[in-house]
């Protein structure tokens, strides 16, 4: 039974004539051919299909299609500007923050959440912020670098031992 | 140190563009006209005759097109190592997800429902979990035909015996005589578990069937080319009759080697007419696929008073599962390398590989050598603190040094093991006071051997000057960049005037898998060759264009310009198009040359931890990573290799175990199989020793496999510093801790 649902992708309005119950990623990928954001379990734990709607960072496979009527979305594709990269995707390219790259559409989204709310986080915000997208190819170092850099700072451990243990 | 351009700096991956703009196209994302989805029904017994299978309520079903079980498959065994597996479990299912069917529909829902609705007779046999019970000879025969079995691709000596196969022992010396001299052995069992490679990307294919019945194959595979020579064969069709495209790669460690896919497409493809693709889900993948396999390890070593070791029996037994893969491989290695990178007179080390009714294990980041890396490091440490030794002394002591002879017949050229653990130890912190009661650091060593394989690249000058490199390799851990920062180095050209094309089976060269640690070595002196040539061309033509010698010439940013008057130059544009000119046809170069000797690898990790005695949570507080991988061609590469293998390493140390229980996989899934995340990633810092290779390119190594193998080690070794506790199996989970903990009270 399909229905119809209203929603800005990137910018550009849509009317799309779907079954309510499609997923958000399977709408982007398979509808619109917009297959920058990736399925890595489709069960919501790694974080591969991360999105905004509507500023916020959702795990579009998780998120019925339904759900996106009236909202403002953007996937890795609406972040450069033609051929001007968005300043997370400079950064990730600087500092070695991309592998294999499957992870990294989602990873990239999720940072540009966290930085449009918090610009100067500490490396402790941005581990929590990001705990919920997976990597297997980096070790996360440079993700980390990655994303401080983009906020003026750098990564660094303190040299004397942490009162916490763990940074 | 020479100084060079851009070979050896940290360049940015020149494929990282596309990836961060969500351009670069994986399995998944590639679709072609008349496409069906593919799903494959799957055992849910261990182990089970199949007394018969109905396909009829299914294939009626609207919107399916083909089903096929092993009635529809050509009789051809394969496998990696072993000829034991075909393409749909034929007389019976061997472990819970065996392939025993599969439908191709128009919608990925129609082809799940159509499932449900094969109808599968199963007589259920007796099975076996556990390789001890295996091993016995009143265990269930999991492989009637083990005794007729051949080799694979990757061809491997073994003999078998009951539910097991048996590579080549090594022997060297007299080991009960080296007990007898011994002042003190040590005999002590571990026991690691299986691991998933966990690859963000779930494997995939898609296959098309040519108007002239040729197949054409797309899959995120390590290597095409094997994959071609074992899917000509398992169809039972000549080389030349298949294609496989490689396609991007997200993640791959080992496991998107083995064949689990593509020939269930090429089936379903022939049976409908049209192209047919299947892509596992992340469930699939962790009950089905081929994880590291978990291991049984024996360590006996006799050491001298004052440390020196004498002699060492060692056994190890793989779990292998329902199919060998790369079981055999892992046997092979671990009996070859338990000696670890020290000297050891008297050594008799086996390893078998036995038949269990559970998920087959495959190639993962270095197989064998964590498994048996931590039972030789740990054992090293429990041998230091017998003796009231520093444990990094004792490795010292024993370490093979520049001249002695490793396990592969070489002699060790780059650094003794005293660099690369000195490196570790000072870095860490070894002799610093510790920050608290239940803070401890370890230190854990470990080597690898990067083959020498064929290969050959070619690469051709444009008209503009530019340069386009052709190779067959699968750009798994930047081998792109690396390539193009050779040939950027030898034209003296800017990175982004190279571009680096990987083909497939037909357009490519030939190119080893991407894996073993083995492209940078043999693949990157391919491309050296190949650039060599063309340059050679390139200053022939120069030659006459200058009207200068030979010697006369050199190579700038310019192009090729005469030394003694330097204004004198011709560009690289300009002498390609004389070459289309004079000599009708381009400058080209090949490159391919004997295979180059195996190269060792040495390695050495610390770590500090900070252990929770009420609770056994382990804290990493920071890892010291050492590696000596010859000359870094691009240190930002190697620095990413080195975090990566590290974390994946302490995932095997801490957290990460697919628990199978009655030979059903319990957590499939990323919430309940736990890789490292952000909030458990310590501070990873990295060492790049480069000892020149006498042989590789630039004097280069192989890289990506070693950093996993020393951190489990590592990391238990920094338990007991902390704790006075020693765990032998891993993971080393809270729960194991606190019972070690309630015993050392007891005593």
């Amino acid at each position: 039974m399909k229905k119809e649902i209203k929603l800005q992708i990137n910018g550009e309005e849509f009317e799309l004539r779907v079954e309510p119950w499609r997923t958000l990623l399977d709408v982007l990928r398979n509808e619109l051919g917009l297959t920058g954001t990736k399925e890595g379990c489709g069960q919501g734990d790694c974080g591969a299909c991360t999105v905004l709607v509507n500023g916020k960072a959702v795990n579009s496979c998780l998120f019925l299609i339904a759900e996106a009527e009236g909202s403002q979305v953007t996937t890795i594709e609406g972040l450069s500007q033609g051929q001007k990269l968005h300043p997370i995707q400079e950064s990730f390219i600087k500092y070695g923050a991309v592998q294999c790259g499957f992870c990294t559409p989602g990873m990239i989204l999720m940072a540009k959440s966290l930085l449009d709310e918090n610009p100067q986080p500490t490396l402790e915000d941005i581990k929590k912020a990001m705990a919920g997208n997976l990597c297997r190819c980096t070790g996360y170092q440079n993700i980390l670098q990655a994303i401080l850099a983009v906020s003026g700072q750098s990564l660094s451990y303190s040299q004397e031992e942490s009162k916490h243990g763990r940074l | 140190m020479e100084d060079f351009r851009i070979i050896g700096k940290p360049v940015s991956r020149i494929d990282a563009a596309d990836k961060v703009c969500g351009h670069a196209l994986f399995i998944d994302d590639i679709t072609l006209p008349g496409l069906l989805y593919g799903k494959i029904l799957r055992s849910p017994l261990p182990h089970a005759r199949i007394l018969h299978i109905d396909t009829s309520e299914a294939a009626k079903m609207p919107g399916v097109k083909a089903v096929v079980t092993a009635a529809d498959a050509p009789r051809n065994r394969f496998g990696i190592i072993v000829n034991d597996e075909e393409i749909f479990a034929r007389d019976k299912v061997r472990f819970i997800g065996d392939r025993v069917a599969a439908v191709a529909a128009i919608h990925q829902e129609i082809a799940e429902e159509a499932l449900s609705k094969i109808k599968v007779d199963y007589q259920e046999l007796q099975a076996v979990f556990d390789p001890i019970q295996a091993m016995q000879t009143d265990a269930p025969v999991i492989h009637e035909d083990l005794a007729h079995y051949d080799t694979g691709p990757f061809a491997m000596m073994f003999r078998t015996a009951h539910n097991t196969l048996i590579p080549v022992e090594v022997e060297v010396g007299e080991v009960d005589k080296g007990f007898a001299e011994a002042d003190h052995v040590f005999t002590d069992v571990f026991t690691t578990q299986v691991v998933h490679q966990s690859y963000l990307e779930p494997r995939g294919a898609i296959a098309r069937i040519e108007s002239s019945g040729r197949i054409t194959v797309w899959k995120n595979t390590q290597g095409q080319f094997i994959a071609r020579g074992e899917i000509a064969r398992i169809m039972g069709v000549p080389l030349s009759h298949i294609r496989i495209i490689p396609t991007e790669i997200g993640g791959g460690f080992g496991g998107k080697l083995s064949i689990l896919i593509a020939p269930v497409c090429i089936l379903l493809a022939q049976k409908s007419g049209k192209p047919v693709k299947i892509v596992l889900t992340r469930e699939e993948e962790f009950m089905a696929a081929r994880p590291r396999h978990a291991a049984i390890v024996e360590m006996k070593t006799g050491v001298k008073k004052d440390g020196t070791l004498i002699s060492r029996k060692s056994r190890t037994i793989i779990d292998s599962g329902a199919y060998t893969d790369f079981g055999l491989g892992a046997a092979t290695r671990a009996a070859l390398t338990a000696r670890g990178p020290y000297r050891i007179p008297n050594v008799k080390l086996e390893a078998c590989c036995v038949y269990t009714n559970k998920i087959p294990g495959g190639a993962f980041r270095a197989p064998g050598a964590p498994q048996i890396t931590f039972a030789i490091e740990s054992q090293m440490d429990i041998i230091a603190r017998h003796l009231g030794m520093d444990p990094a002394e004792l490795r010292l002591i024993n370490g093979l040094k520049v001249g002695d002879v490793a396990y592969s017949g070489q002699k060790v050229e780059g650094a003794s093991l005293d660099k690369v653990l000195k490196t570790a130890t000072e870095r860490i912190g070894w002799n610093k006071p510790k920050a608290g009661p239940y803070r401890g650091r370890g230190v854990a060593c470990g080597e690898w051997n990067t083959a020498g394989t064929p290969a050959t690249s070619s690469l051709k000058i444009n008209e503009d000057g530019s340069a386009a490199v052709y190779t067959g390799v699968v750009n798994l851990t930047g081998s792109t960049t690396v390539f193009a920062q050779i040939v950027a180095e030898e034209f003296c050209l800017p990175l982004d005037r190279v571009t680096v094309t990987t083909g497939d089976t037909d357009s490519a060269p030939f190119a080893p898998v991407s894996g073993g640690s083995m492209i940078a070595y043999n693949v990157g002196r391919s491309v050296l060759l190949a650039a060599r040539e063309a340059r050679n061309q390139v200053l022939e033509l120069a030659v006459q264009r200058l009207e200068a010698t030979r010697e006369d010439l050199a190579l700038d940013e310019r192009g090729v310009y005469v030394k003694s008057q330097p204004e004198r130059v011709i560009s690289l544009g300009k002498l390609a198009i004389a070459s289309m000119r004079d000599k009708g046809g381009l400058i080209m170069g090949k490159g391919s040359a004997e295979p180059l000797p195996p190269a060792l690898i040495l390695i050495a990790q610390a770590a500090e931890v900070e252990v929770d005695p009420e609770t056994g949570q382990v804290k990493i507080i920071r890892v010291h990573a050492s590696q000596d991988s010859g000359f870094s061609l691009n240190p930002l590469a190697v620095e990413g290799q080195m975090q990566g293998g590290v974390s994946q390493g302490l995932g095997y140390a801490l957290t990460e175990d697919l628990l199978i229980s009655n030979g059903r996989v319990l957590n499939p899934d990323f919430l309940d199989y736990k890789i490292l995340t952000f909030m458990d990633i310590p501070e990873i810092e990295c060492t790049q020793v480069q000892e020149k290779s006498s042989a590789g390119p630039y004097g280069a190594r192989g890289v990506g496999e070693p950093p996993v193998i020393p951190t489990a080690a590592a990391v238990a070794n920094a338990i007991h510093d902390a704790i006075g506790v020693r765990i032998k199996e891993l993971p080393l989970t809270p729960e194991r801790i606190v019972a070690a903990l309630k015993n050392q009270r007891k005593r």
